[in-house]
Protein backbone atom coordinates (compact mmCIF):
# COMPACT_ATOMS: atom_id res chain seq x y z
CA UNK A 1 0.00 0.00 0.00
CA UNK A 2 1.56 3.39 -0.51
CA UNK A 3 2.08 5.54 2.07
CA UNK A 4 1.00 8.59 1.02
CA UNK A 5 2.90 11.78 2.25
CA UNK A 6 4.70 12.64 4.89
CA UNK A 7 2.71 14.21 7.59
CA UNK A 8 2.72 17.80 8.70
CA UNK A 9 3.85 17.96 12.75
CA UNK A 10 0.47 19.08 13.33
CA UNK A 11 -1.30 16.35 11.83
CA UNK A 12 0.93 13.68 13.29
CA UNK A 13 0.08 15.40 16.49
CA UNK A 14 -3.65 15.30 16.01
CA UNK A 15 -3.13 11.64 15.17
CA UNK A 16 -1.32 11.50 18.87
CA UNK A 17 -3.60 12.87 20.22
CA UNK A 18 -6.68 10.61 18.76
CA UNK A 19 -4.83 7.44 19.21
CA UNK A 20 -4.01 8.35 23.26
CA UNK A 21 -8.15 9.66 23.39
CA UNK A 22 -9.40 6.13 23.14
CA UNK A 23 -6.27 3.76 24.98
CA UNK A 24 -7.32 2.32 27.76
CA UNK A 25 -3.84 3.33 29.76
CA UNK A 26 -1.19 5.32 29.36
CA UNK A 27 1.07 4.73 26.08
CA UNK A 28 4.60 4.62 25.28
CA UNK A 29 6.17 5.59 22.13
CA UNK A 30 6.80 2.44 21.13
CA UNK A 31 3.41 1.64 21.47
CA UNK A 32 2.12 4.37 19.95
CA UNK A 33 4.14 3.87 16.98
CA UNK A 34 2.64 0.27 16.46
CA UNK A 35 -0.86 1.80 16.52
CA UNK A 36 -0.28 4.38 14.33
CA UNK A 37 1.57 3.07 11.57
CA UNK A 38 5.11 1.48 10.74
CA UNK A 39 6.50 3.96 8.22
CA UNK A 40 6.86 6.74 11.08
CA UNK A 41 10.16 6.63 12.85
CA UNK A 42 10.66 6.14 16.62
CA UNK A 43 12.49 9.00 17.25
CA UNK A 44 9.70 11.24 15.64
CA UNK A 45 6.88 9.87 17.86
CA UNK A 46 8.97 10.30 20.80
CA UNK A 47 9.88 13.92 19.37
CA UNK A 48 6.35 14.77 18.77
CA UNK A 49 5.05 13.14 22.15
CA UNK A 50 7.30 15.32 24.18
CA UNK A 51 6.13 18.39 22.52
CA UNK A 52 2.81 17.60 23.29
CA UNK A 53 4.01 16.92 26.98
CA UNK A 54 5.82 20.80 26.30
CA UNK A 55 2.59 21.87 25.33
CA UNK A 56 0.59 20.73 28.34
CA UNK A 57 -1.47 18.43 26.57
CA UNK A 58 -0.03 15.39 27.84
CA UNK A 59 0.90 14.28 31.53
CA UNK A 60 3.49 11.20 31.12
CA UNK A 61 5.03 8.97 34.07
CA UNK A 62 7.67 6.73 33.71
CA UNK A 63 7.09 3.17 32.53
CA UNK A 64 10.27 1.02 32.12
CA UNK A 65 13.06 3.18 30.68
CA UNK A 66 10.75 5.42 28.55
CA UNK A 67 7.73 7.32 29.55
CA UNK A 68 4.32 6.49 29.04
CA UNK A 69 1.65 9.67 27.72
CA UNK A 70 -2.27 9.79 28.59
CA UNK A 71 -4.18 12.86 27.62
CA UNK A 72 -3.79 15.76 30.16
CA UNK A 73 -6.99 16.04 32.97
CA UNK A 74 -8.99 13.60 29.92
CA UNK A 75 -11.70 15.34 27.75
CA UNK A 76 -14.56 14.09 30.12
CA UNK A 77 -15.58 17.10 32.27
CA UNK A 78 -19.03 17.76 32.16
CA UNK A 79 -18.74 21.00 30.98
CA UNK A 80 -17.00 19.80 27.33
CA UNK A 81 -19.21 17.07 26.53
CA UNK A 82 -22.32 19.28 27.78
CA UNK A 83 -21.01 21.86 25.22
CA UNK A 84 -20.07 19.05 22.36
CA UNK A 85 -24.07 18.27 22.93
CA UNK A 86 -25.40 21.56 22.40
CA UNK A 87 -22.91 21.48 19.23
CA UNK A 88 -24.87 18.48 18.14
CA UNK A 89 -28.12 20.30 18.64
CA UNK A 90 -27.25 23.03 16.46
CA UNK A 91 -25.60 20.92 14.21
CA UNK A 92 -29.16 19.37 13.13
CA UNK A 93 -31.35 21.71 14.19
CA UNK A 94 -31.18 23.97 11.04
CA UNK A 95 -30.49 22.86 7.58
CA UNK A 96 -27.81 25.45 6.99
CA UNK A 97 -24.80 23.67 6.86
CA UNK A 98 -23.07 26.28 6.24
CA UNK A 99 -21.90 27.97 9.73
CA UNK A 100 -21.07 23.77 11.13
CA UNK A 101 -19.66 22.74 8.30
CA UNK A 102 -19.48 19.30 7.10
CA UNK A 103 -19.99 16.45 9.41
CA UNK A 104 -17.78 13.94 8.22
CA UNK A 105 -20.26 11.81 7.43
CA UNK A 106 -24.30 12.06 7.53
CA UNK A 107 -26.91 9.66 9.11
CA UNK A 108 -28.08 6.84 6.46
CA UNK A 109 -31.39 5.76 5.66
CA UNK A 110 -31.99 1.82 5.53
CA UNK A 111 -31.74 1.42 1.37
CA UNK A 112 -28.55 3.85 1.37
CA UNK A 113 -27.13 1.23 4.08
CA UNK A 114 -27.57 -1.26 2.47
CA UNK A 115 -26.24 0.10 -1.14
CA UNK A 116 -23.28 1.14 0.84
CA UNK A 117 -22.47 -2.07 1.73
CA UNK A 118 -22.85 -3.61 -1.36
CA UNK A 119 -20.19 -1.02 -3.09
CA UNK A 120 -18.05 -1.96 -0.36
CA UNK A 121 -18.35 -6.11 -0.61
CA UNK A 122 -17.83 -5.24 -4.34
CA UNK A 123 -14.43 -3.40 -3.65
CA UNK A 124 -13.21 -5.56 -1.63
CA UNK A 125 -13.68 -8.32 -4.25
CA UNK A 126 -12.47 -6.53 -6.93
CA UNK A 127 -9.23 -6.59 -4.95
CA UNK A 128 -9.59 -10.10 -4.24
CA UNK A 129 -9.47 -11.35 -8.11
CA UNK B 1 -34.75 38.98 -30.94
CA UNK B 2 -32.74 40.07 -28.22
CA UNK B 3 -35.57 40.38 -25.87
CA UNK B 4 -35.12 36.41 -25.43
CA UNK B 5 -31.68 36.39 -23.64
CA UNK B 6 -34.32 37.90 -20.79
CA UNK B 7 -35.21 33.92 -20.37
CA UNK B 8 -31.56 32.95 -20.72
CA UNK B 9 -30.55 33.03 -16.67
CA UNK B 10 -33.78 31.11 -15.77
CA UNK B 11 -33.11 28.54 -18.63
CA UNK B 12 -29.61 28.41 -17.59
CA UNK B 13 -30.89 28.00 -13.96
CA UNK B 14 -32.53 24.85 -14.87
CA UNK B 15 -30.51 23.28 -16.99
CA UNK B 16 -27.74 23.76 -13.83
CA UNK B 17 -29.86 22.39 -11.45
CA UNK B 18 -30.02 18.92 -14.02
CA UNK B 19 -26.17 18.72 -14.78
CA UNK B 20 -25.17 20.10 -11.36
CA UNK B 21 -24.57 16.97 -9.14
CA UNK B 22 -22.54 15.27 -12.55
CA UNK B 23 -20.40 18.47 -12.46
CA UNK B 24 -19.85 17.58 -8.91
CA UNK B 25 -19.08 13.86 -9.17
CA UNK B 26 -17.71 13.82 -12.58
CA UNK B 27 -15.07 16.32 -12.06
CA UNK B 28 -11.57 17.12 -10.16
CA UNK B 29 -13.24 18.81 -6.83
CA UNK B 30 -11.63 22.09 -7.10
CA UNK B 31 -12.92 22.71 -10.63
CA UNK B 32 -16.60 21.55 -9.46
CA UNK B 33 -16.56 23.42 -6.34
CA UNK B 34 -14.99 26.95 -8.53
CA UNK B 35 -17.63 25.92 -11.53
CA UNK B 36 -20.64 25.04 -9.53
CA UNK B 37 -20.40 28.72 -7.15
CA UNK B 38 -19.75 30.42 -10.43
CA UNK B 39 -22.98 29.24 -11.88
CA UNK B 40 -24.76 29.57 -8.77
CA UNK B 41 -23.96 33.16 -8.40
CA UNK B 42 -24.29 33.81 -12.31
CA UNK B 43 -27.68 32.46 -11.76
CA UNK B 44 -28.72 34.34 -9.32
CA UNK B 45 -27.30 37.20 -10.20
CA UNK B 46 -29.00 37.05 -13.66
CA UNK B 47 -32.33 36.40 -12.63
CA UNK B 48 -32.03 39.46 -10.40
CA UNK B 49 -30.74 41.59 -13.45
CA UNK B 50 -33.52 40.48 -15.83
CA UNK B 51 -36.41 41.01 -13.07
CA UNK B 52 -34.95 44.61 -11.90
CA UNK B 53 -34.68 45.53 -15.68
CA UNK B 54 -38.62 44.56 -16.71
CA UNK B 55 -39.56 46.43 -13.29
CA UNK B 56 -37.18 49.60 -14.67
CA UNK B 57 -39.16 49.07 -17.85
CA UNK B 58 -42.59 49.36 -16.22
CA UNK B 59 -41.69 51.92 -14.45
CA UNK B 60 -41.01 53.91 -17.17
CA UNK B 61 -44.64 53.98 -18.85
CA UNK B 62 -45.60 55.29 -15.59
CA UNK B 63 -45.75 59.52 -16.40
CA UNK B 64 -44.37 60.21 -13.66
CA UNK B 65 -41.59 58.52 -12.95
CA UNK B 66 -38.19 60.45 -12.37
CA UNK B 67 -37.00 58.71 -15.62
CA UNK B 68 -38.82 61.97 -17.64
CA UNK B 69 -41.47 61.40 -19.96
CA UNK B 70 -41.18 58.58 -22.53
CA UNK B 71 -43.33 57.76 -25.42
CA UNK B 72 -45.52 54.68 -24.17
CA UNK B 73 -46.43 53.91 -27.65
CA UNK B 74 -42.55 53.47 -29.02
CA UNK B 75 -41.67 51.76 -25.81
CA UNK B 76 -44.57 48.90 -26.48
CA UNK B 77 -44.01 48.58 -30.03
CA UNK B 78 -40.43 47.28 -28.98
CA UNK B 79 -41.56 45.41 -25.75
CA UNK B 80 -44.79 44.11 -25.48
CA UNK B 81 -44.70 43.26 -22.25
CA UNK B 82 -48.17 44.73 -20.17
CA UNK B 83 -46.98 46.98 -17.19
CA UNK B 84 -48.29 44.53 -14.68
CA UNK B 85 -45.61 41.71 -15.59
CA UNK B 86 -43.15 44.42 -14.90
CA UNK B 87 -44.11 45.23 -11.46
CA UNK B 88 -44.23 41.81 -10.62
CA UNK B 89 -41.20 41.34 -11.80
CA UNK B 90 -39.75 43.58 -9.60
CA UNK B 91 -41.53 42.41 -6.85
CA UNK B 92 -39.72 38.93 -7.02
CA UNK B 93 -36.35 40.46 -7.47
CA UNK B 94 -37.12 42.69 -4.14
CA UNK B 95 -38.14 39.32 -2.42
CA UNK B 96 -34.85 38.22 -3.83
CA UNK B 97 -32.61 40.60 -2.55
CA UNK B 98 -34.65 40.64 0.69
CA UNK B 99 -34.52 36.94 0.64
CA UNK B 100 -30.52 36.95 0.58
CA UNK B 101 -30.04 39.58 3.24
CA UNK B 102 -32.50 37.62 5.73
CA UNK B 103 -30.71 34.27 5.09
CA UNK B 104 -27.36 36.16 5.35
CA UNK B 105 -28.38 37.52 8.45
CA UNK B 106 -29.23 34.28 10.21
CA UNK B 107 -25.47 32.53 8.90
CA UNK B 108 -24.21 35.51 10.81
CA UNK B 109 -25.93 34.95 14.07
CA UNK B 110 -25.64 31.46 13.63
CA UNK B 111 -22.14 32.00 12.97
CA UNK B 112 -21.99 34.21 16.14
CA UNK B 113 -23.67 31.53 18.49
CA UNK B 114 -21.11 28.79 17.15
CA UNK B 115 -17.88 30.68 18.14
CA UNK B 116 -19.36 31.27 21.28
CA UNK B 117 -20.13 27.41 21.90
CA UNK B 118 -16.34 26.35 20.54
CA UNK B 119 -14.86 29.03 23.14
CA UNK B 120 -16.46 26.85 25.64
CA UNK B 121 -15.53 23.33 23.55
CA UNK B 122 -12.07 24.14 26.08
CA UNK B 123 -8.59 23.32 25.34
CA UNK B 124 -7.53 22.09 22.04
CA UNK B 125 -4.18 20.99 19.87
CA UNK B 126 -3.89 21.63 16.81
CA UNK B 127 -7.68 22.50 16.73
CA UNK B 128 -8.79 19.26 17.77
CA UNK B 129 -11.52 18.48 20.36
CA UNK B 130 -12.18 15.42 21.08
CA UNK B 131 -15.50 14.45 23.25
CA UNK B 132 -16.54 11.85 25.18
CA UNK B 133 -19.56 10.67 23.35
CA UNK B 134 -20.28 6.59 22.35
CA UNK B 135 -22.26 8.22 19.35
CA UNK B 136 -20.09 8.24 16.01
CA UNK B 137 -19.55 12.20 15.14
CA UNK B 138 -16.90 13.97 13.36
CA UNK B 139 -17.09 17.65 12.28
CA UNK B 140 -15.24 20.49 11.62
CA UNK B 141 -15.89 23.80 12.59
CA UNK B 142 -14.98 26.83 11.03
CA UNK B 143 -14.91 30.29 12.42
CA UNK B 144 -12.84 32.52 14.82
CA UNK B 145 -11.53 29.60 16.67
CA UNK B 146 -11.73 27.08 14.16
CA UNK B 147 -12.02 23.66 15.35
CA UNK B 148 -12.51 19.56 14.24
CA UNK B 149 -14.69 17.92 16.93
CA UNK B 150 -14.23 14.04 16.76
CA UNK B 151 -16.15 11.56 19.35
CA UNK B 152 -14.56 9.10 21.15
CA UNK B 153 -17.62 6.85 19.47
CA UNK B 154 -16.11 7.78 16.13
CA UNK B 155 -12.44 6.90 16.92
CA UNK B 156 -13.21 3.24 18.01
CA UNK B 157 -15.41 3.10 14.76
CA UNK B 158 -12.15 3.45 12.76
CA UNK B 159 -8.69 1.56 12.21
CA UNK B 160 -5.82 3.83 12.75
CA UNK B 161 -4.86 4.77 9.34
CA UNK B 162 -8.60 5.54 8.61
CA UNK B 163 -8.54 8.11 11.53
CA UNK B 164 -5.95 9.39 9.86
CA UNK B 165 -8.28 10.24 7.00
CA UNK B 166 -10.82 11.64 8.72
CA UNK B 167 -8.48 14.16 9.99
CA UNK B 168 -7.32 15.18 7.28
CA UNK B 169 -10.37 15.24 5.69
CA UNK B 170 -11.52 17.69 8.27
CA UNK B 171 -8.49 19.54 8.02
CA UNK B 172 -9.06 20.15 5.08
CA UNK B 173 -11.86 21.94 5.31
CA UNK B 174 -10.39 24.63 7.50
CA UNK B 175 -7.42 24.78 6.03
CA UNK B 176 -9.22 25.72 2.50
CA UNK B 177 -12.33 27.63 3.77
CA UNK B 178 -14.34 25.18 2.38
CA UNK B 179 -17.34 27.29 4.13
CA UNK B 180 -16.71 29.70 2.10
CA UNK B 181 -18.17 27.73 -1.17
CA UNK B 182 -20.74 26.41 0.70
CA UNK B 183 -22.62 29.30 2.02
CA UNK B 184 -22.26 31.53 -1.34
CA UNK B 185 -24.17 28.47 -3.07
CA UNK B 186 -26.53 28.86 0.18
CA UNK B 187 -27.27 32.58 -0.25
CA UNK B 188 -27.82 31.85 -4.47
CA UNK B 189 -29.94 29.35 -3.15
CA UNK B 190 -32.14 31.62 -0.87
CA UNK B 191 -32.50 34.20 -3.95
CA UNK B 192 -33.29 31.77 -6.03
CA UNK B 193 -35.09 28.51 -5.43
CA UNK B 194 -34.20 26.86 -8.60
CA UNK B 195 -30.68 26.97 -7.94
CA UNK B 196 -31.51 24.41 -4.47
CA UNK B 197 -29.74 21.25 -6.67
CA UNK B 198 -26.82 23.28 -7.59
CA UNK B 199 -26.42 24.47 -3.95
CA UNK B 200 -26.79 20.54 -3.14
CA UNK B 201 -24.13 19.79 -5.20
CA UNK B 202 -21.78 22.64 -3.89
CA UNK B 203 -21.93 20.56 -0.95
CA UNK B 204 -20.65 17.20 -2.53
CA UNK B 205 -18.12 18.30 -4.17
CA UNK B 206 -17.04 20.71 -1.15
CA UNK B 207 -16.83 16.91 0.81
CA UNK B 208 -15.14 15.13 -2.61
CA UNK B 209 -12.28 18.24 -2.42
CA UNK B 210 -11.42 17.45 1.35
CA UNK B 211 -11.99 13.16 0.54
CA UNK B 212 -9.16 13.93 -2.28
CA UNK B 213 -6.94 16.16 -0.31
CA UNK B 214 -7.22 13.09 2.92
CA UNK B 215 -6.16 10.54 -0.08
CA UNK B 216 -3.32 12.07 -1.49
CA UNK B 217 -2.24 12.20 2.89
CA UNK B 218 -2.98 8.54 3.42
CA UNK B 219 -1.98 7.61 -0.55
CA UNK B 220 -4.94 5.46 -0.85
CA UNK B 221 -8.34 6.26 -1.97
CA UNK B 222 -9.89 2.91 -1.47
CA UNK B 223 -9.10 3.39 2.38
CA UNK B 224 -10.87 6.95 2.70
CA UNK B 225 -13.92 5.26 0.92
CA UNK B 226 -13.38 3.04 3.86
CA UNK B 227 -13.02 5.51 6.34
CA UNK B 228 -16.17 7.45 4.51
CA UNK B 229 -17.99 4.36 4.70
CA UNK B 230 -17.44 3.08 8.03
CA UNK B 231 -17.56 6.43 10.11
CA UNK B 232 -21.23 6.60 8.16
CA UNK B 233 -22.23 3.27 8.77
CA UNK B 234 -20.92 3.97 12.46
CA UNK B 235 -23.21 6.90 12.86
CA UNK B 236 -26.62 5.20 11.89
CA UNK B 237 -28.17 5.55 15.28
CA UNK B 238 -29.86 9.36 14.51
CA UNK B 239 -32.40 8.44 11.98
CA UNK B 240 -34.36 12.07 12.13
CA UNK B 241 -34.89 11.69 8.72
CA UNK B 242 -34.32 14.86 6.24
CA UNK B 243 -31.06 13.89 6.14
CA UNK B 244 -32.03 11.21 3.00
CA UNK B 245 -30.16 13.53 0.33
CA UNK B 246 -27.03 13.58 2.68
CA UNK B 247 -26.91 10.05 2.61
CA UNK B 248 -26.91 10.28 -1.08
CA UNK B 249 -23.71 12.06 -0.64
CA UNK B 250 -21.67 9.52 1.40
CA UNK B 251 -22.73 7.04 -1.43
CA UNK B 252 -21.53 9.45 -3.80
CA UNK B 253 -18.45 10.07 -2.40
CA UNK B 254 -17.82 6.25 -1.70
CA UNK B 255 -18.24 5.54 -5.09
CA UNK B 256 -15.87 8.44 -6.75
CA UNK B 257 -13.47 6.87 -4.46
CA UNK B 258 -13.53 2.85 -5.42
CA UNK B 259 -13.31 4.32 -8.94
CA UNK B 260 -9.40 4.51 -9.95
CA UNK B 261 -10.79 6.81 -12.64
CA UNK B 262 -13.78 8.49 -12.61
CA UNK B 263 -15.74 9.18 -15.58
CA UNK B 264 -15.25 12.57 -16.58
CA UNK B 265 -18.43 14.64 -17.19
CA UNK B 266 -17.44 17.51 -20.65
CA UNK B 267 -20.67 17.94 -21.64
CA UNK B 268 -22.10 18.82 -17.72
CA UNK B 269 -19.10 20.67 -17.76
CA UNK B 270 -19.23 22.79 -20.66
CA UNK B 271 -22.95 23.59 -20.31
CA UNK B 272 -22.27 24.63 -16.67
CA UNK B 273 -19.24 27.09 -18.12
CA UNK B 274 -20.77 28.57 -20.91
CA UNK B 275 -24.38 29.06 -18.85
CA UNK B 276 -22.77 30.99 -16.50
CA UNK B 277 -21.06 33.12 -18.79
CA UNK B 278 -23.88 33.27 -20.60
CA UNK B 279 -26.02 34.86 -17.94
CA UNK B 280 -23.62 37.87 -17.71
CA UNK B 281 -23.82 37.92 -21.44
CA UNK B 282 -27.60 38.14 -21.91
CA UNK B 283 -27.87 40.47 -18.54
CA UNK B 284 -25.59 43.17 -20.24
CA UNK B 285 -27.37 43.05 -23.17
CA UNK B 286 -30.47 43.28 -21.99
CA UNK B 287 -29.46 46.33 -19.97
CA UNK B 288 -27.96 47.89 -22.91
CA UNK B 289 -30.73 47.34 -25.09
CA UNK B 290 -33.13 48.51 -22.14
CA UNK B 291 -30.90 52.11 -22.08
CA UNK B 292 -30.90 52.20 -26.01
CA UNK B 293 -34.83 51.72 -25.98
CA UNK B 294 -35.75 54.31 -23.32
CA UNK B 295 -33.63 57.06 -25.08
CA UNK B 296 -35.30 56.15 -27.95
CA UNK B 297 -38.27 56.21 -26.39
CA UNK B 298 -37.43 59.60 -24.47
CA UNK B 299 -36.42 60.81 -27.60
CA UNK B 300 -39.54 60.38 -29.77
CA UNK B 301 -42.04 61.54 -26.82
CA UNK B 302 -40.12 64.82 -27.00
CA UNK B 303 -39.41 65.19 -30.36
CA UNK B 304 -43.27 64.98 -31.02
Amino acid sequence: MAQGRARTSGGLEREIIACLAIADEPMTPAQVQAEIGGDLAYTTVMTTLSRLYAKRALVRSPRGRAFAYQLVGDVSTAQASLTAHQMRALLEAGEDRASVLSRFVQTLDGESEQLLRELLSDAREAKRR
Amino acid sequence: MILAAAFVPFLVGGVGARVARRVATGLPPVAAVALLTTLAASVAAGCAVVLLLAGLLALAEVPTAALGHVSVDALRDHVPMPPAVGFAAAAIALLMVLSVLWHALRLATRAGSIDAATARLGPAVDNLVIVRDPGALAYAVPGRTPRIVVSTGMLRALSAPERRALLAHEAAHLRYHHQCYVRLGQLAASANPLLRPVCRAIELAVERWADEIAAREVGDRVLVAHAVAAAALAHRPAPRGALAAAGANVLDRVRVLLTPKPRRQPVAAALSAVGAAACWVAALLLADHLDELLELAHRISSGG
